[in-house]
């Protein structure tokens, strides 16, 4: 499998229904461009890069959300309560700032 | 209602243990910035765990027993050394600040092993004889110990 079609395959994964317009504005890749390298096209360097970029997802809410459930699910309660801890302290810190790391409407756009 | 300090809250609670302040007392002790400081003590207010009195805080010395339990208990240390930790850590590899932490993987002699103890002994006794003032933002905070490796693993296994 060539690194393209396994970026492609990854980018399919986690946006399944993405339209061309979204790829587009997700990977800064141009509407026509992004038709082309879906029907076929080799992408060059830079566009591989952007599509590998687009797929990262450690830092995004969605992912955050998805490893809390994960923790939630499977590990001792101890852990669970250690994390949770942990969790409860950066939020009163950030609430202390009050200044919000993401919008609500990214994440329940995401969701 | 979380009794789960932060590194605020305790910054703020060390520097009333030795006497009631004003916000600008606090401010000075701390240095945290004015507008989070005035949020952390309204946050440790509302809970009852500080005091208002003419205008000058104090800890409340008379909490519930169970409210202090929870204050110290196990989850609130670990989330608290944690917290220090990391900030140590960070500085090490973000900032590259060589004083910020140190760790060591060794294997020991019986003879070294005595020295290594010898050396903590002395580190501890000066550590010992440092006295502590309510200047809580000049503090500097220092950690030590080791573990087995074997011991380490088991217990992150049993956590």
């Amino acid at each position: 499998m060539s690194v393209q079609t396994i970026v492609l395959k990854q980018f399919n994964e986690l946006y399944p229904h993405a339209k061309l317009r979204e790829i587009s504005e997700k990977t800064g890749i141009q509407i026509t461009r992004v038709f082309r390298i879906l029907n076929g096209a080799e992408m060059k360097v830079s566009e591989l890069e952007s599509f590998q970029k687009a797929t990262d997802t450690s830092k995004s809410p969605l992912r955050f959300l998805k490893l809390s459930k994960d923790c939630a699910m499977t590990l001792s309660p101890e852990r669970r309560k250690y994390l949770q801890g942990l969790m409860e302290q950066a939020l009163k810190v950030q609430s202390f700032q009050t200044k919000p790391q993401f919008k609500v409407s990214e994440v329940q756009h995401e969701l | 209602m979380s009794y789960n300090l932060t590194i605020l809250e305790r910054m703020i609670l060390e520097c009333l243990s030795s006497s009631s302040k004003s916000v600008q007392d606090l401010q000075d002790k701390t240095k945290i910035r004015k507008d989070i400081l005035n949020r952390v003590l309204e946050s440790l207010v509302s809970r009852n765990i500080v005091l208002i009195s003419s205008s000058k805080y104090s800890l409340n010395t008379n909490l519930r027993a169970d409210i202090t339990k929870e204050l110290n208990n196990t989850t609130s240390l670990l989330c608290e050394v944690n917290e220090v930790i990391n900030s140590c850590v960070r500085s090490k590899l973000i900032e590259d600040n060589e004083q910020s932490f140190k760790l060591k993987k060794v294997n020991m002699s019986e003879r070294e092993e005595k020295i290594y103890n010898g050396l903590l002994y002395n580190l501890e006794s000066f550590l010992g004889s440092l006295s502590k003032n309510d200047n809580v933002s000049e503090q500097k905070i220092i950690f030590w110990g080791e573990g087995r490796y074997e011991d380490i693993k088991n217990s992150i296994l049993n956590f």
